[in-house]
């Protein structure tokens, strides 16, 4: 391996995982001097009881809960991140928990800037300081920037190294459960995060140790726990998948597919996560095609193992990789179609969203690259990229 | 990948890595709010020019940041009247932040300071044991000039009082350095001597971290990387010391070393190696080197699968789908013992191979045969010995001490085996 | 949005698991008394702790747990189940009681549960490296074999533990554990 050009890499999200996890939230609260979160929760999450499991694990602790909020809806709003930040100083609180979705995190994230900065969230610009201490308890409504350092509230978006989550714990009381369709779209996000992110940019060995993790992860894993989501170590193993993800994309340039698909999903509402996964192998082959940055071999190794990757010739390697990539997604049928004509997408909006990506991405390519991978996405055909 | 049924990991250090990474010391000291950093380091770093290229770099920002002071005499074997000497020094001349360049010395001193000044205490004591620090400190970056210790990652520092003839171990994740700087520049001068045992030192935390206890999966990724960049790299920096990429691949090497094993701990190699340090004063690196192929060893009916996957990183993906999985976790052991013959003849004879053969500067014998009993009874109290797969009694920690000594493999009759746990039958 | 609607909360309380800690460590406190006053291997970790050795093992944040020290005689000495105004040399805590409960029931051996984090350990790590022997000794004495096979690495075998020693042993560790003598 090589290792010339510069790179950087920080996260400062602690991962717990595991049995018990929860329980450990007293202790690594004490480690920050702090005893009374707030806690932010979504409505799915209420439904779920996480919260009852939550306050549950805080048994025999000297913890005081100095309020619970369970009505985020799936998007972050201001004015219920300004509701918030009153109810947090009148509570006198000292740190922060988020449990669930994107939308929790992202509110708690904005509640936390406001508190430190003093300022309104639309006024802030940039952070330069640390926060009050932030946990987030990962879910299977977790996914997307859950564990990365941006925030998102009513469309505006920031990114800091000091908006990571402090800590973010997986217990596997809030793990389990769900459809088929949310496992195939939360671990395919999460793989589509994580090959990208170990494709466009400079080798970065940090990095892509959470890069083959998360893949190994979820290759490893996701079908077993897409038949049965009460099995446990997948469960825990595909949630470990989206931390890590999270922290790898929070350290790499965007992706030509997750941003494809991000797009896609403002504009339509269609999951980010189907989007992502029908598109990601196209875009590989298109990559793969550059001089300078071509699949790396070694991603085979993290999607079929060591044995499978020693005994495949060096030279046919990255051509597995989109092969296995593009085999695994046809195995859930139920949940995914091979391409986005099945999606039912309007083609005229993805002609559009061609346009836009080049500007968005530091990746260079045209708005025309970008519509032949549209166009292979489409139809599910090789040849067109 | 096993699922590990509870794992916790932290790695809270901005990691700048590159051939010119000094130049982003003023913006990461602005991005921390700093400008009055202190530079604490050692005589052989500042002498070999390599606070000149600090200070060099930090001129020639625009940032209007002032080096306050450089300390430059931190002891090898630092403790605690340096610590304190150094607070009231940074106190002095009005500090707001450390930049710590050297080895495993400078670093451990530093993050003592750190606490001192930013808890404005005193008595560093009160400090020791888990969770005793309950703030965040002032900022630390850290610049390591050797590829080994990985103290850079690690979020503890060991200071001791010589007056109490003590040791102590302060572990908070606030000790972790706000910034690590990895430059090529930094270890470029590094003797072959030294780059080979320290290079070695993070090699055994790689696999010490990958086949322990406490292992998890990102400790065991970091943990393969370090060790296929120390396979790609430290022969060939040893042939050519001036290599600069080769040089910046084992700084890597040495981080992602570090990262595995603070969070996953190492085992009996660090033991026995302690102990050899302590009884014997035989630079940490060099015992590693030696022991390393010991541990892998004795553990093979409890870890060797793990051992077996390690042949990838060390031997390269041809040669392992080449050998067959029960030949595996003996090859990988036998590949280090011969990267230990190679550096051996690739430094002239000063790298060792066994213990009997370490020798001091006056090329006196360091290791007599007589010390292995005071060894091994000193290795019992170390930490790492929890993370062991296999139990090390009295009786076992002589029996290996002896084998290394003499430069021979472990007689596999005599380990107590518990439990085989390994999914690989050895073939002996 | 109306503050009253979200009020604070006091996260309860688990009596069962903490009652059988309070036993099980109330019994393990006691036991190292014994075992250091019969067991060869125990009594000699013993004497080489400083004059000042005192052990506190017990559950964040509020127990349970005990104190083990030495007397003035230099003896271990078990000293009761509180920290207060004592001068600890060594505190080993796991980190909340559920954890507690996973070692002790020996879900998790003491290694397993050392590497699994659950501890916390501040003081003179050479001394937890005594205290961690003398604890799996501790064990092999007052459980069956069955479950001190969980609880340690390795179980001893004839050669280094008599089978004499061992039950007689245990015998009189077990009347002392309880009776306190
Ligand atoms: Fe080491």
């Amino acid at each position: 391996m090589k290792l010339t050009e510069q790179f950087k890499f920080f996260n400062q999200a602690k991962i717990i995982s595991g049995n018990k996890g929860l329980n450990n939230i007293p202790v690594e609260l004490d480690d920050y001097n702090a005893s009374k979160p707030l806690i932010i929760t979504d409505k799915k999450s209420v439904e779920k009881k996480f919260d009852k499991i939550f306050i549950k694990a805080l048994s025999d602790s000297n913890l005081i809960i100095g309020a619970l909020y369970g009505s985020v809806s799936n998007e972050a709003k201001i004015a219920e991140v300004r509701e918030l930040v009153d109810l947090y100083i009148a509570r006198g609180c000292d740190s922060i928990i988020a449990i669930g979705s994107e939308s929790s995190m992202n509110t708690a994230k904005a509640v936390n800037l406001m508190l430190c900065e003093k300022k309104d969230f639309l006024e802030i610009k940039d952070v330069n300081q640390n926060l009050k201490p932030l946990i987030g308890i990962l879910t299977i409504d977790s996914r997307d920037t859950f564990t990365t350092d941006i925030v998102t509230v009513d469309a505006r978006t920031l990114q800091s190294n000091y908006l990571f989550p402090n800590v973010v714990i997986i217990d596997p009381r809030m793990v389990k459960g769900g459809s088929e369709e949310s496992v195939v779209e939360r671990s395919l996000l999460a793989l589509t995060q994580s090959i990208e992110a170990g494709t466009y940019g400079v080798n970065n060995p940090m990095n892509d140790s959470y890069i083959y993790s998360a893949n190994q992860y979820i290759y490893e894993n996701i079908k077993v726990l897409s038949k049965n989501r009460q099995e446990t170590e997948a469960a825990v193993a595909i949630a470990n998948a989206v931390y890590m993800a999270g922290v790898a994309f929070s350290n790499a340039p965007t992706g030509i597919a997750y941003a494809l698909a991000k797009e896609i999903h403002k504009l339509t509402g269609e999951s980010i996560g189907k989007v992502a996964a029908i598109i990601l192998p196209h875009a590989l082959r298109w990559i793969n095609g550059k001089k300078d940055n071509g699949i790396k071999d070694k991603i085979l190794q993290s999607l079929i193992g060591i044995e499978g990757y020693a005994k495949t010739p060096s030279e046919k390697r990255s051509i597995m990789v989109i092969d296995e990539i593009e085999n695994l997604i046809k195995s859930f049928p139920k949940s995914l179609p091979s391409n986005l004509k099945d999606l039912k997408l309007q083609r005229y909006i993805l002609e559009n969203i061609a346009n836009i990506i080049p500007d968005k991405i530091e990746y260079k390519i045209t708005a025309k690259e970008c519509l032949a991978i549209i166009d292979a996405a489409w139809s599910s055909e090789k040849e067109k990229v | 990948m096993d699922t590990q049924k509870y794992y916790e990991f932290c790695t809270r250090v901005k990691t700048i890595s590159g051939h010119n990474s000094l130049e982003e010391i003023p913006q990461a000291l602005m991005d921390l709010n700093a400008k009055s950093p202190m530079i604490i380091t050692d005589k052989g770093v500042s002498a070999v020019g390599l606070i000149q290229l600090v200070q060099d770099a930090i001129k020639k920002s625009k940032n209007k940041i002032e080096i306050k002071v450089i300390f430059d005499d931190v002891p090898a074997d630092s403790d605690i009247t340096t610590v304190n000497e150094i607070a009231k020094l940074y106190k002095e001349k009005g500090c707001d932040s450390i930049i710590t360049v050297g080895g495993g010395s400078p670093m451990d001193t530093a993050k003592g300071v750190n606490i001192l000044v930013s808890e404005d205490a005193d008595d560093l004591m009160q400090f020791t044991g888990a969770g005793a620090i309950k703030r965040r400190l002032n900022p630390l970056i850290a610049i390591p000039t050797t590829s080994g210790t990985g103290s850079e990652m690690t979020l503890v520092a060991v200071i001791a009082d010589h007056s109490k003839n003590k040791k102590m171990a302060f572990t908070s994740y606030f000790l972790l350095p706000d910034v690590a700087i990895l430059d090529s520049r930094m270890t470029l001068t590094l003797p072959d001597f030294l780059t080979a045992p320290t290079a070695m030192d993070a090699l055994t935390h790689a696999c010490e971290a990958y086949t322990c206890l406490a292992k998890n999966p990102l400790s065991d990724s970091a943990a393969l990387f370090a060790i296929e960049l120390i396979r790609d790299n430290l022969l060939n920096v040893i042939k050519k010391p001036k290599d600069a990429n080769g040089r910046l691949a084992l700084a890597n090497a040495s981080a992602l070393a570090g990262i595995a094993f603070s969070n996953s701990m190492v085992g009996m190699v660090h033991t026995i190696g302690h102990a050899i340090g302590g009884v014997c004063h035989v630079p940490h690196g060099v015992a590693m080197s030696i022991l390393l192929p010991y541990g892998l060893e004795y553990n093979l009916h409890k870890t060797g699968h793990l051992t077996g996957e390690l042949l990838l990183p060390l031997a390269g993906s041809e040669k392992f789908a080449a050998i067959p999985k029960e030949l595996r976790p003996l090859k990988s052991i036998e590949i280090i013992r011969q990267l230990n013959e190679d550096l051996h003849k690739a430094t002239g004879g000063r790298h060792s191979r066994f213990l009997s053969e370490v020798r001091n500067r006056e090329g006196t014998q360091m290791i007599p045969k007589d010390k292995i009993r005071d060894i091994a009874l000193t290795a019992q109290n170390d930490g790492s010995i929890f993370y062991n797969p296999e139990e090390l009694d009295l009786e076992d920690l002589i029996m290996v001490i002896e084998a290394a000594w003499e430069g021979v493999p472990i007689d596999r009759k005599k380990i107590k085996m518990s439990k085989e746990t390994s999914k690989v039958k050895i073939k002996i | 949005m109306r503050i009253e609607n979200y009020p604070e909360i006091i996260p309860g309380k688990n009596p069962f698991k903490k009652i059988y800690l309070a036993i099980f460590l109330w019994i393990t406190g006691r036991a190292i008394q014994a075992a250091a006053r019969t067991d060869r291997v125990v009594k000699k970790e013993f004497e080489m702790l400083p004059d000042d050795f005192m052990l506190y093992l017990g559950v964040s944040p509020n127990g349970p747990g005990f104190v083990v020290g030495k007397d003035s005689n230099g003896k271990a000495k078990y000293m009761g189940a509180k920290l207060k105004g004592k001068s600890i040399t060594l505190k080993m805590i796991i980190k909340n009681i559920e954890a507690a409960f996973l070692v002790f029931t020996f879900q998790e051996s003491t290694a397993v549960g050392f590497a699994h984090d659950r501890f916390m350990v501040s003081g003179n790590l050479d001394e937890a490296c005594r205290i961690g022997r003398v604890l799996d000794i501790v064990e092999i004495y007052l459980l069956p074999k069955i479950i001190t096979k969980l609880a340690v690495k390795r179980y001893p075998n004839w050669k280094q533990m008599s089978p004499i020693r061992k039950h007689v042993g245990r015998v009189i560790i077990y009347t002392r554990a309880i009776l306190g003598f």
